[in-house]
């Protein structure tokens, strides 16, 4: 695909095909019980009188819930909608079929069971205490296309508040799979994170997650120069002070890299000299990111191209300005830096081992469990990150993050590696055999239109 | 722990355009606590004379703080008199600005505490600091340091 406006008319074929699919199936998921129904009488053990004894014994002890009920296994998929894929704030109702999607990919890819949870609590706190109202019904939250800064704000507290994992994967899974691409891409090209010098273009969700993921791993962060629409975050930069009011984590960010050593009020062009990496998580191009600023980076240049749908710059341009690894958010180019290799398969660690949180520990553990994934399969420019199909990635990443989990002291239960593998394999491969059984059956009907495959 | 490297002074001629900046961060700074703090366009100009002001006149007490060869914080503090009190002078704090890259590090306490010294030498009691009330920054640092609160100043348009 190397023509603009064939990428660009592509994109408008998929609007139209999945509206009309949209409708004919009206809508994704429904639910299916899984306990047997053999005659009416079965309703005795599964309701009353039957259940009130569950009920009594979940009372006295509220962690039988786990055990008890789907609890442990069922995820919300929580939005108010302010921010949604490159939409922006088109509310609750507007975000539902991204959260219904969400849901399909979390239980396909990790046998993990979501509900998507849209709603009208945008004030921040009325937010924080939605989620402390409602956790008693799940195993975990998964937080997702909520404005920033805001969502930052709603993640810290949320995660201090409650005692089950929550997660925001705008932020932690984009973290999360850059990282691991990034990991192998300057393996690839023979240098390392200490010492090479990264450019974040852009410091919404995804780059401020990214940011702080990144210091755990990487002690120069003057090496480090955060690049926003206002300019380079730099402690001297103009209104350094209000911006410690409206975007702390910005302001951080601006004090601890102190601007990569650059002047402040330094040109755009300046932020890419010299630079090993780019990872822009900012506006869609094409253009956002210039050839000639591409051109200043260092040999062997890595090139991340995250906006969606249109990436900052297309990969064949950024190879042109003698980039030599290039990553973008799409499938139809290698390299796709892709949440879905992250966060089904976190979750369903973290809700094997009944966890309490979800910490940046456990994320990097997920990073480099799926580097080395794909490091094992052979790495080369063109390869830095699995594949989704590669579907063995899923239960090991759950495994690595179960592991740590353990280790950390923040799991209700205890399972070794292998025990976690076999299990994830398991939970994943039945999922994908009844989805299977109803489609073979019928039960899914034939989409009325399709796409070439 | 910057205590070693940073001198706390009076300033002098030398010191006039890089405490006008701060003088202008101050007040940039403040502008976001309250609205009625808003500053004119032409706000560095006058931080610029403002800090030729304070500098030549003994009247206006300030100290800045000095790391590395350049100017990191300021004070500045004026006296309130009220004869009537047996307590007749207070000195209020009415600046003071530290450079967010050196903030956290005790520089702020540093000032305050130099002005403590010299107040104490002139028999003044008690110091006291104003700013806009929503300012929970300003607020956080003055109760770690002991201050409690003290007047009150409501404000409405007319």
């Amino acid at each position: 695909m190397e023509n603009l406006s064939e990428a660009e008319s592509a994109t408008i074929e998929w609007y139209k095909l999945s509206v009309e699919l949209h409708k004919y199936y009206s809508g994704k998921m429904e639910t299916i019980p899984k306990v047997p129904i053999r005659r009416l009488k079965d309703f005795a053990i599964w309701y009353t009188p039957g259940v009130a004894e569950a009920s009594r014994l979940i009372s006295k002890n509220t962690d039988l819930a786990f055990d008890l009920t789907s609890r442990w296994n069922t995820i919300a998929i929580v939005s108010d909608g302010t921010r949604v894929l490159g939409l922006g704030n088109i509310g609750p109702e507007g975000a539902y079929p991204v959260m219904e999607g969400k849901a399909l990919i979390f239980k396909y890819l990790g046998g993990v069971d979501a509900i998507a949870l849209v709603h009208r609590a945008k004030d921040p706190n009325r937010f924080l205490q939605l989620l402390e109202d409602i956790e008693p019904s799940f195993g975990g939250i998964n937080l997702e296309d909520i404005e920033s800064p805001k969502c930052f704000y709603i993640l810290d507290e949320a995660r201090k508040k409650l005692k089950i994992p929550v997660w925001h994967d705008d932020q932690q899974g984009t973290a999360t799979i850059i990282l691991a691409a990034l990991i192998n891409a300057l393996k690839t090209v023979n240098k390392s994170i200490k010492g090479s010098r990264i450019l974040i273009m852009g410091a919404g969700a995804a780059n401020t997650a990214f940011y702080r993921l990144l210091k755990n791993v990487k002690p120069d962060l003057e090496n480090i120069v955060v690049l926003e629409k206002k300019g380079i975050l730099h402690p001297e930069m103009p209104d350094i002070d209000k911006l410690m009011i409206s975007n702390r984590y910005q302001y951080q960010m601006a004090i601890e890299t102190k601007g990569g050593g650059l002047q402040p009020n330094s040109p755009i062009e300046k932020a890419f000299e010299n630079a090993d990496v780019v990872i822009a998580a900012s506006s869609p191009g094409p253009g956002t990111i210039k050839k000639e600023w591409i051109s200043k980076m260092n040999k062997d240049a890595i090139v991340f191209a995250l906006a969606n749908p249109i990436p900052e710059i297309w990969p064949w341009e950024a190879k042109e300005a003698n980039a030599k690894i290039v990553a973008t958010g799409r499938s139809d180019f290698p390299n796709q830096v892709n949440n879905s290799l992250v966060f089904p398969a976190i979750f369903r660690g973290v809700l094997d081992v009944r966890a309490k949180t979800i910490t940046d520990e456990m994320a990097i553990a997920a990073a480099y469990e799926i580097a080395k994934f794909a490091e094992e399969k052979g790495l080369n420019e063109n390869y830095i990150v699995p594949t989704m199909e590669e579907w063995e990635i899923y239960p090991r990443v759950a495994a690595a993050v179960a592991i740590k989990a353990i280790e950390q002291g923040h799991a209700r239960k205890a399972i070794t590696y292998k025990e976690e593998l076999d299990r994830a394999r398991k939970i994943i491969s039945q999922t994908r055999e009844k989805i299977s059984l109803l489609w073979d059956r019928g039960y899914i009907p034939q989409p009325i239109k399709d796409y070439k495959v | 722990m910057y205590d070693e490297g940073v001198v706390i002074r009076k300033p002098n001629k030398n010191d006039i355009s890089a405490l006008a900046e701060l003088i202008y961060r101050f007040y940039a700074f403040n502008e976001e606590f309250d609205s009625s703090w808003a500053i004119k366009p032409n706000a560095k100009d006058i931080a610029m004379s403002l800090a030729e002001k304070y500098i030549e006149n003994q009247r206006y007490n300030m100290f800045i703080a000095v790391y590395e060869n350049s100017i990191v914080g300021y004070i500045r503090s004026e006296i309130e008199e009220n004869s009537m009190l047996i307590n007749n002078q207070v000195e209020i704090i009415k600046e003071l600005y530290v450079k967010p890259q050196i903030r956290r590090a005790g520089i702020a306490s540093l000032l305050i505490q130099k002005l403590n010294e010299e107040i104490l030498k002139k028999g003044i009691k008690y110091i006291a600091v104003e700013f806009p009330v929503q300012n929970w920054i300003a607020l956080d640092l003055y109760k770690k340091l002991g201050f409690r609160p003290y007047s009150a100043i409501y404000i409405k348009e007319v």
